[in-house]
């Protein structure tokens, strides 16, 4: 259970990295990672990239440990494992956008930027099941 | 055991028969291959993706000052004539379809989800882009040359086998393509 634990956070650290890499190509650079501070009402002007580069890699880890937690009782099956991983990103996406974001912080939601906070978060889902999918197999 | 010179003629020719064969060998793309391969399609899925919020609906706006554009400075005889007399006129429909194809494209590459068909329309994009802007006041002709190019390398190599969705679906589809000829076709696209 441990050896799952351990993988899930580290697919989820390393999903995390890739969702903040995708965050810091944009025109600022990384301008879209004041956005990722926002929701935790965390932004300014000097530190607010360098705090959503640093939230987006600990709560990838967070839900890496969840994710390698539920799907660690499982065999490795593909499919199951990569909608685990997409339904742990849209579980990421209510709590933090949504409930902390938008409700308590009150962040502006428009149809824009739930397009631009939900699809990466989906898509590192993605990546924290396929690569716990991966490493499950090469360590068994 | 006597060898006369043939025999040695022989084998030296079918071993060069047998070099020359071999490098017409299909060539198996290792895993690191193949990660680095679904990297540069995520990385170009999120490309698409940014484009779209310039151009966001209801009205898509941003879009119109670049079809303007590409009425006055396509290189394609004729083309100037279908922008100003039926895409401008329409451009609520054309704003509609051309957000939502590169909505379909980057959620294609993006979740690796049949990336070579979403890699096949970001050609007929791109495509479409390098004739109408390509020489443009401003532009860089390569810009729209590489969109291009990269998207033909997505659709010739298994992009979305690793990280994406594809990896699923590959050998599901394999294994109804003998049933089904929906599964057939669905299987050229992952």
């Amino acid at each position: 259970m441990m050896r799952t634990i351990r993988q899930g956070l580290l697919a989820g650290l390393l999903a995390g990295l890739l969702t903040a890499l995708l965050f810091v190509v944009d025109y600022g650079p990384a301008n879209s990672l004041h956005g990722v501070a926002h929701w935790f009402g965390l932004d300014s002007q000097g530190a607010g990239k360098l705090v959503g580069f640093l939230l987006i890699l600990f709560l990838g880890g967070v839900f890496g440990i969840l994710f390698g937690t539920v799907a660690g009782r499982w065999q490795p099956a593909l499919g199951r494992w990569l909608l685990t991983g997409l339904v742990t990103g849209a579980i990421w996406w209510a709590l933090v956008v949504l409930l902390i974001g938008t409700g308590i912080n009150h962040v502006g939601l428009s149809f824009g930027s739930v397009l631009y906070s939900l699809v990466p978060l989906l898509v590192y889902g993605l990546l924290l099941g396929s690569f716990s999918y991966q490493w499950r197999w090469q360590n068994a | 055991m006597h060898v006369s010179s043939s025999d040695h003629l022989t084998a030296a020719h079918a071993r060069s028969e047998q070099h020359e064969r071999d490098l017409l060998r299909p060539v198996t793309l290792s895993e690191r291959s193949l990660l680095l391969l679904a990297l540069v399609r995520i990385f170009v899925g999120w490309l698409w993706f940014q484009q779209l919020f310039w151009k966001l609906p209801p009205d898509f706006a941003g879009l119109h000052r670049y079809v303007v554009k590409e009425g006055t400075y396509t290189f394609l005889p004729g083309y100037s004539f279908v922008i100003q007399h039926v895409l401008l006129p329409n451009f609520l429909v054309l704003g509609a379809f051309t957000w939502t194809s590169e909505l379909v494209v980057a959620l294609c590459l993006l979740f690796g989800l049949f990336t070579r068909f979403g890699a096949i329309l970001a050609i007929v994009l791109a495509l479409q882009l390098y004739v109408g802007l390509a020489y443009a006041p401003g532009e860089w002709y390569w810009t729209y040359g590489m969109l291009v190019l990269l998207g033909l390398v997505l659709a010739a190599a298994p992009a979305g086998r690793r990280l994406g969705v594809d990896q699923w679906l590959a050998l599901r589809l394999d294994g109804a393509r003998e049933t089904s000829r929906v599964a057939r076709i669905l299987r050229w696209f992952v």
